[in-house]
Order: structure tokens, then sequence, then C-alpha cells
């Protein structure tokens, strides 16, 4: 049960990967509002399990003897598991499901500033920057190595390495040029309406200029005066803007929805770049990084370390001229000179083979 | 029904886990060292109903001795008996001066010898080294790297120990020397030499002794190997001892020292961990550290330490 549990958990992190590298794309590419909603439900459903499993993980930790809950937190990746489940949940994923189902028009939610209430403190993109963490578990779960020591050393400095480029992403997406792209245009179509309407009056003379200015602008996605519709909503801006790639500004009477495509898109590669980085990190650190600790490290350990252990075993370690002066090899050295020779001199050289006198018994016991 | 149970133990001995992955003679060494050992702790659990109640112990041991000896025969008689067809005894019709043996002669004489040499349980556990570097072609590939390669070694087998034989011609040598080599740790009686039968086992820290032994026991040897040089005899009884022992010339006995030696014990297919160095290296590397203590010819363990690196064995 517990190896279909990790074994599930594994299949898990790597879908959420892969979905959180869609989920980028997606508002890259503008694909069409139906895919971003489906990989919107997939982000909750992923967001979801991990929650469950960092609930669950937890309450048997508490259950565990030996520090339990913190040990957990801090030694077993707690931190990751929380990082990547909870946030997510309650500041992005979640409040995007509530609109989606529970929110009928979709339209009136923003026109109530219920989503530029939360770009304004800008949690979800800033939390959407923990699903990167979500690499990291890779590291507890994925055994690239048979060594426990490069497992962990491996492990732990892709954790810092990787928790580190977050760390800057996180802090310059407070002062992201998103935000700030998307400020703007909405200041300036405010201000635009809203000069408009100062010179010409609220009447229809003003309707018809600002009708006149809306219609061609293509940023313009719809634009309506109380029952009056200034721009309908063409279909196909309908579906390929999502509540993630439309603002809406109330100016005057006039409701206006404007296109942030362009700004989201442009910082959706953006994100793709610091997803592609911190993959490319874990992979070099994962293959080639860990590789290379075995090889100069924990694979000359083990031989030194199973050549004092077991009698028969007699195999010199391998010293590359290159890595001589290393401490690790400086011992493997004395390992090959001293010690193998000491005790070829003493125990011989061959496998020592023996019936054991006990096993023997037991075999006599059974028949 | 005393077979069944003797074929039931032994089975259980040659499976146990302590002696897996040996060579069938390494596995017939360690269940004979264990019976002969622990036989008075067994006792009590052969004489147990589901075993040998009504046997004697010295019965039960003779059974059981029996059985193992036949296991190993019927491995290892038809493989030696390969080995020796691979040799080709035309070398020795070349040296044979007064013509009347042929190379048959010569491969009946060597088949009917190695037949009774595997009688003897002491002679047969000497086999193993010689075994092991016939059967998985050890021989073949250190002597084809050394004549291809002129390495020191070359030099000192040829040149030093005056032999003319060309490389086939060694190999098949070298071959005849490790299937004769054997023959030190037969209990024989030597005339002349001793009343009661003797191996070379009783003598191997008498140096003085063992040189009249040697001498001896060529003699013995030329009877029942007839029309072979008592060279041939003397370099593959030597090849038992240590180089401290051996006169320059004898280099073949020096490097067959070595080789047994290494491959006293074998794993076929055996993989070096990752970041250690390959078995054969390894070894040869550790013995000439340790060339005070073993006795081997430093110059050849150099050769063999450099020909297992370079071809990663």
């Amino acid at each position: 049960m517990k190896n279909f549990f990790e074994r599930f958990i594994v299949l898990i992190i790597f879908i959420a990967i892969a979905h959180t590298f869609l989920s980028d794309f997606a508002i890259y590419r503008t694909w069409p509002s139906v895919h971003i909603r489906y990989l919107l439900i997939a982000g909750f459903a992923i967001d979801v399990i991990f929650s469950i499993e960092f609930f669950t993980r937890t309450i048997a930790a508490a259950g565990k003897r030996g520090g339990g809950v913190l040990h957990y937190w801090l030694h077993e990746r707690g931190w990751v598991d929380f990082l990547s489940s909870l946030p997510l949940l309650a500041l992005s994923s979640g409040p995007a499901m509530y609109i989606m189902f529970f929110v009928p028009d979709q339209t009136a939610a923003a026109s109530l500033g219920f989503i530029n209430v939360l770009k304004v403190v800008k949690a979800i993109r800033v939390t959407r920057i923990l699903r990167l963490v979500r690499i990291v578990k890779i590291f507890g779960r994925i055994h690239n190595t048979d060594s426990p020591m490069a497992q962990h050393h491996t492990s732990y400095i892709a954790s810092g390495a990787i928790f580190a480029v977050i760390a800057v992403l996180f802090a310059f997406s407070f002062v992201g040029a998103s935000h700030q792209g998307i400020d703007a245009r909405m200041q300036h179509y405010s201000s635009l309406v809203r000069t408009v309407a100062s010179i010409h009056g609220a009447d229809r003379r003003s309707d018809e200029i600002i009708r006149q200015m809306l219609l061609r602008d293509p940023l313009v996605l719809s634009a309506t005066k109380g029952e009056t519709v200034l721009k309908a909503l063409a279909e196909d801006a309908a579906a390929h803007h999502s509540l993630d790639t439309a603002v809406e500004i109330t100016v005057t009477g006039y409701r206006v929805r404007l296109s942030t495509a362009d700004i989201e898109s442009a910082q959706a590669l953006v994100s793709l770049q610091a997803f592609c980085i911190i993959l490319a990190l874990s992979i070099v650190i994962a293959f080639f990084y860990a590789r290379h600790f075995a090889m100069t490290i924990t694979d000359i350990i083990y031989i030194i370390s199973k050549g004092m252990r077991l009698r028969d075993y007699n195999l010199e370690v391998r010293i590359p001229e290159r890595y001589r002066d290393h401490e690790v090899f400086r011992l493997a050295s004395y390992y090959n000179d001293r010690f193998l020779p000491v005790k070829s001199r003493k125990y011989g050289d061959g496998m020592q083979q023996s019936v054991s006198l006990s096993d023997f018994m037991k075999f006599t016991g059974k028949q | 029904m005393a077979d069944g149970r003797v074929n039931d133990l032994v089975n259980y001995l040659f499976n146990s886990p302590g002696v897996s992955g040996g060579t069938a003679l390494q596995t017939e060494g360690a269940v004979v060292q264990f019976l002969l050992t622990n036989f008075r702790q067994l006792e009590p659990a052969l004489r147990q109903p589901q075993f040998f109640p009504d046997r004697k112990p010295n019965e039960v041991l003779a059974l059981l001795m029996g059985e193992i000896k036949r296991r190993t025969m019927q491995y290892l008689s038809p493989k030696m008996l390969e080995e020796i067809n691979r040799i080709d005894f035309t070398f020795l019709v070349q040296q044979d001066r007064t013509g009347s043996f042929s190379a048959e002669m010569f491969r009946k004489y060597t088949t009917d010898f190695v037949l009774v040499l595997l009688e003897s349980t002491e002679a047969r556990l000497a086999f193993n080294a010689s075994f092991n570097l016939l059967h998985y072609k050890i021989l073949d590939r250190y002597v084809s790297e050394i004549f291809t390669k002129r390495t020191p070694t070359y030099f000192e087998l040829t040149r030093v120990q005056r032999n003319n034989l060309s490389a086939g011609d060694y190999l098949n040598y070298l071959r005849l020397l490790l299937i004769i080599r054997p023959a030190a740790f037969r209990k024989v009686r030597l005339e002349g030499f001793s009343e009661s039968e003797v191996s070379l086992s009783d003598f191997m820290n008498v140096p003085p002794t063992m040189e009249n032994y040697f001498a001896a026991r060529t003699k013995s040897l030329y009877q029942e190997l007839p029309g072979m040089p008592p060279e041939l005899f003397r370099m593959a009884l030597r090849s038992n001892i240590n180089s401290a022992h051996h006169t320059p010339e004898e280099a073949s006995a020096k490097f067959l020292a070595i080789l047994c030696a290494r491959f006293q014990t074998y794993q076929e297919n055996r993989k070096a961990d990752r970041g250690a160095e390959t078995p054969d290296k390894s070894w040869f590397s550790v013995a000439r550290k340790n060339v005070k203590h073993n006795g081997f010819d430093k110059r050849m363990l150099d050769d063999l330490y450099l020909i297992a690196g370079n071809n990663g064995w």
C-alpha cells in the first residue's frame, strides 16, 4: 500500500511538472479558454492531491517517535510538500475554481473587483511560482543512485539551488513588468474614456466618439454603457480570453473589457524560461553532478568499506591522476597501498568459502 | 534408502549459501573441509532416525565423501579430458629423439595420468587453479598477449629459459605443465626417497628435502608419463613453490606459480564495482606490493599488472 502511494505520488509529480509547463505554454500561445479551463481543473486536482499528501505525511509523522512533525518538516522535506500544496490550493487554484463554478457571471465577479483585488495583492501570480517547487519533490522520491549519501547530497544541493532561483523569481514577481503593464493599460483606457466623457459630457455624442474609438482597437474586447452595447464581445475573442487574460475597467458609467493576452503571453514566456532553467538545473544536478559525486566520493567510500568488511573483497580503488590530491583519494591510496597488502598477507586472497555449522543443523532439524 | 539421504545431504552442502559462487573444486574443498573439521559435532545429528541411525560414523563419512567425489568427478572429468584434447602434443614428438612416441600416445598417457590423479582428493583439489586457467581460457589470453606484445615476460620465458617454442607450442607446453603440476600433491611412495606415501605438502617448509622430493617425484613421473622430458616434470612440480626457490632459468615455473596463485579462486564474469580496479589488475597490484612476502617474480608481476590493466582484466 505504501509503495503504491509513493509510486502514485511520483506519477503525480511528473504530471504536475508537465501541467506547470502546459499552463504557461497555453497562455503564451493563447490557447482557447476552454483548454485553459481544463488546465485549471487539472491544476486544482493536483493541488488537492498534494494537500492530501501533505496532511497524510504530517499525521503519519506525528505518530512517529523521534522528532515527529518537526523532523518531517526539516529533514524529510515537509516544507517542500507544504509550499507546493496548500498555498497553491488556497490562493491560486481554489479561488479560480470557485469563480469558475460558483460565480455565474464571471464578468460580474470581475466588476466587483474580485479578480482585481487578487491581482492587487498579486497572490495568484506569486503563488504560481511555488509550482516550480514540485521539481524539488522529485529529488526526494526518485533514487537515481544507490548511495544514500549521494542521494542526500544531490537532493540537498538541488533543493538549495532550485529554491534560490524560486526565491529570486518570487521577489521579482512583486515588481514584475506584467503588473505594471496591466496597470498602465487600465490607467490609459480609464483616462482616455474619462477625458472624452469630460470634454463631451455624458451624452450620445460622447458615446459615439468612445464607440468609434474602441471599436477598432483590438485590445478592447467589449464595451457597454448601462444597457447599451458599444462594442460586442466577438466570438473569437471570447473563445481565446479567460479571466487570466482580460481585465475590466468601469469609468463614468462605461464598462470596458480589455485584453491583456499580449502582456500575459510575454509574462508566460518569462515563466517558461524560469521553468526550463529550473528543469535544466535539476537535470544537471540529478544526472551529471550526482554521477560525479558518486564517482569521486561515494563509490570510493563504498569500495573501501566493502574491502574492510568482507574478507574476500580485494579490489583496489581506481585513482584518476587528476584527483590524486583529493582527500578521499588519498585515503584510497592508503587503502590500496597499505591496507590491502596487509589484509592479503593475513587472510590470503581468494573467496573464503565455508559451510556454516548452524545452517547445517537447521537443515538436519527440518528433515 | 541411504543413497537418497546421502544425496539430499550432499545436495544441501553443495548448495548452501557459504559455498555458492565458487568453482566445482572450490565447493568440494569447502564441503570436504567442513565435514572433516566438524564431523564429531555432526555425528549426533546424523544418527537421528531420518538420517543414518544404523551406520557407524566412519561409514557415514565415507558415504558422504564418496558422493562428493562422484559429483565433482562427474563434472570435472569430461572437462579435463576436453582440455587434454585441446593440447597439440606435436612439440613433444619433435623433442623425442628415439622416435618411438606419437602425439596420440602422449595424449593417451596424459589422459590415463589425469584420471588417476583425479581419484586422489588432495591432487584433485590442487587442480583448482589449473582447471580455472585452462577451462576459462585465462592462460590462452595471457600467453597470447605476452607473445604478441613481446613483453618482458616473453623474453624471460623464451630467452632466459632458452626454449625455442613458438607461441602455439609454448601454450601447449604450459597447458601440459598445468595438468602435471597437481601430481605434487598426490601421495605416492617414492623409491629411494620414502618408505611411506608422501606428497609435496609434507616438505613444503623444508627446502633441502623439498629439492630431493622433486628429484624423486620427477623420476616417478617418468614411469607414469613415458617419453616426456624430465625437464617438463621438474618445471611442473616446481611451479607449486614460490620464486624464492627458483633458478633464473625456471621462468615457466615462476610464471605459472603467479598465475596459479591468482586464479586459485575465480568467478567467471565477475564485474568490478564502479570506481574499483578490475580483479586481475587489483590482484597483481597487491601481489607486487607483497613481493617480499609472497616470493613471486617482481618483473613478471609488473608485466602481468600492465597486461591486466591494458586489457581491462
